[in-house]
């Protein structure tokens, strides 16, 4: 036995003792059947519904691909970055173009995000009373070609979780079906469920909170980005292509705005330059906005 | 604290450094780090590029963007010039760390100075005092600053 083993099982044993009311003279000798006695795969233990349960979740986190780590929008590396797909030309009806976007699409025609910052040339801070200002939302917060919004995925059999440096969390849950209509009310993040086909997570999304594709506070600095319904379905097929690139599928569903489906597709990379998730924040704000414009001088 | 005229684009370039003023402003062009969240540089001139030469006062490990105070010689006394970084993740990511430079340190950096004239800009590539690199050079990013001329 590895020394490593040998002690983390020495250190369960007290508590182990106590889960199974034994005397704890009795674990000092057979410690390894205590265990196998707690976690019900013993002989001496007839299987109980709790860890006939518990043995079938195991099994089913078995079965789930092994997306573990910390992924980025591919591209968020590059200089100037890209403009995101998803702030694009949607396949707008033409009454949805005559009203959303009648100057065109400005940010589309741009050739990288470089191009829409200086174009654009927002003062906001992006941080208010030591909090961000707002969040992407989705669809936009799965491709931000930013090198700081990084997300980490966990799986487990009852959801998928993205969880994001820059505070969202996207709940994946892959054991139910969307909420009854009566139970529901649109928000920025949508309501997602999933199923596998494979190793494929398919997402659906709905109630997503109708608007700008992005964050409402940066609509006015983006002429022409997607502006969608409260009809708006999201359906999202996430695969592993490689040991380090994720492919989502992305197929946006408007009856109100579109023509037809709008479909994106996103590669992520797995992101090996950093040891944890590190959090963006704006406590402490180092570029307060004052008067409109958020301040670099010394504080 | 108002700038020193002669620390501005070009003026400081000819006057600093023994190399062409083509190779800041290649600089200037490619940039150094990635785009980072909570806003833009778009009140710094990114095809712009200054060279300074100074002291650090402080390194801001802060949200949302870090920044390095630096101290530059001026012909009336120090200026206090405030650098923008990206988020301390992006710096992080970077290469940095909340002290890769520390107050005292000298130092040589190239910014994307302020459109409005006021001593501050956008970190774009840094040396230390024994010409090293600051952060991580990353692929296709800017050339280090030309190390300092001697005094």
């Amino acid at each position: 036995m590895k020394p490593g083993k040998l002690r983390a099982i020495t250190a369960a044993v007290p508590v182990i003792a106590l889960l199974a009311n034994a005397p704890a003279h009795a674990t000092g000798t057979a410690e390894q059947p205590v265990i196998a006695q707690v976690r019900g795969t013993g002989a001496a233990a007839a299987p109980t519904a709790a860890s006939t349960a518990a043995a079938a979740r195991a099994r089913s986190f078995a079965t789930l691909p092994d997306w573990t780590g910390i992924w980025e929008t591919a591209g968020s590396d590059a200089f100037p970055p890209p403009v995101p797909k998803l702030w694009g030309k949607p396949p707008y009806t033409a009454a949805a173009q005559q009203k959303y976007a009648p100057h065109g699409f400005p940010v589309a025609a741009a050739k990288n995000l470089i191009d829409v910052f200086i174009s654009v040339a927002p003062t906001a801070s992006g941080c208010q009373d030591g909090r961000p200002v707002a969040s992407p939302g989705f669809p936009a917060i799965m491709e931000i070609p930013y090198s700081d919004i990084l997300f980490e995925l966990v799986l487990s059999p009852e959801q998928t979780l993205f969880v994001d440096t820059g505070g969202d969390v996207r709940h994946i849950y892959t054991d139910r079906p969307h909420p009854k209509p009566a139970d529901l009310w649109p928000t920025s993040m949508g309501d997602s469920i999933g199923r596998w086909d494979g190793d494929t997570l398919v997402i659906d999304t709905i109630a997503r909170e109708p608007g700008s594709i992005l964050t409402p506070a940066l609509v006015p600095l983006l002429p022409g980005i997607a502006e969608l319904s409260e009809q708006a379905h999201f359906t999202e097929r996430l695969r592993r292509i490689d040991a380090d690139t994720l492919e989502n599928r992305m197929t946006i569903e408007d009856p109100l705005r579109f023509t037809r489906p709008w479909q994106v597709t996103i590669h992520y990379a797995r992101v090996k330059d950093v040891d944890r998730l590190i959090m963006n924040g704006c406590e402490h704000d180092r570029n307060p906005s004052v008067n409109g414009k958020f301040i670099v001088a010394p504080p | 604290m108002k700038p020193q005229p002669a620390s501005r684009s070009g003026t400081a370039c000819e006057r600093c450094w023994r190399v062409p003023c083509v190779v800041l402003a290649l600089a200037g062009l490619l940039l150094s780090w990635s785009v980072s969240a909570h806003h833009s540089f778009a009140n710094f001139d990114m095809m712009k590029t200054v060279t300074l030469h100074g002291t650090v006062k402080e390194l801001q490990w802060s949200n949302p963007h870090c920044f390095v105070q630096l101290l530059v010689p001026g012909t009336s006394g120090a200026v206090e010039w405030s650098l923008e970084m990206n988020s301390p993740l992006a710096s992080y990511r970077g290469g940095w760390r909340p002290h890769t430079v520390n107050r005292g340190d000298k130092v040589t950096m190239v910014i994307n100075p302020s459109r409005d004239g006021s001593s501050s800009g956008r970190l774009v590539s840094a040396i230390d005092g024994g010409g090293h690199i600051l952060g991580k050079p990353e692929p296709g990013g800017p050339p280090a600053p030309p190390k300092a001329a001697a005094p």
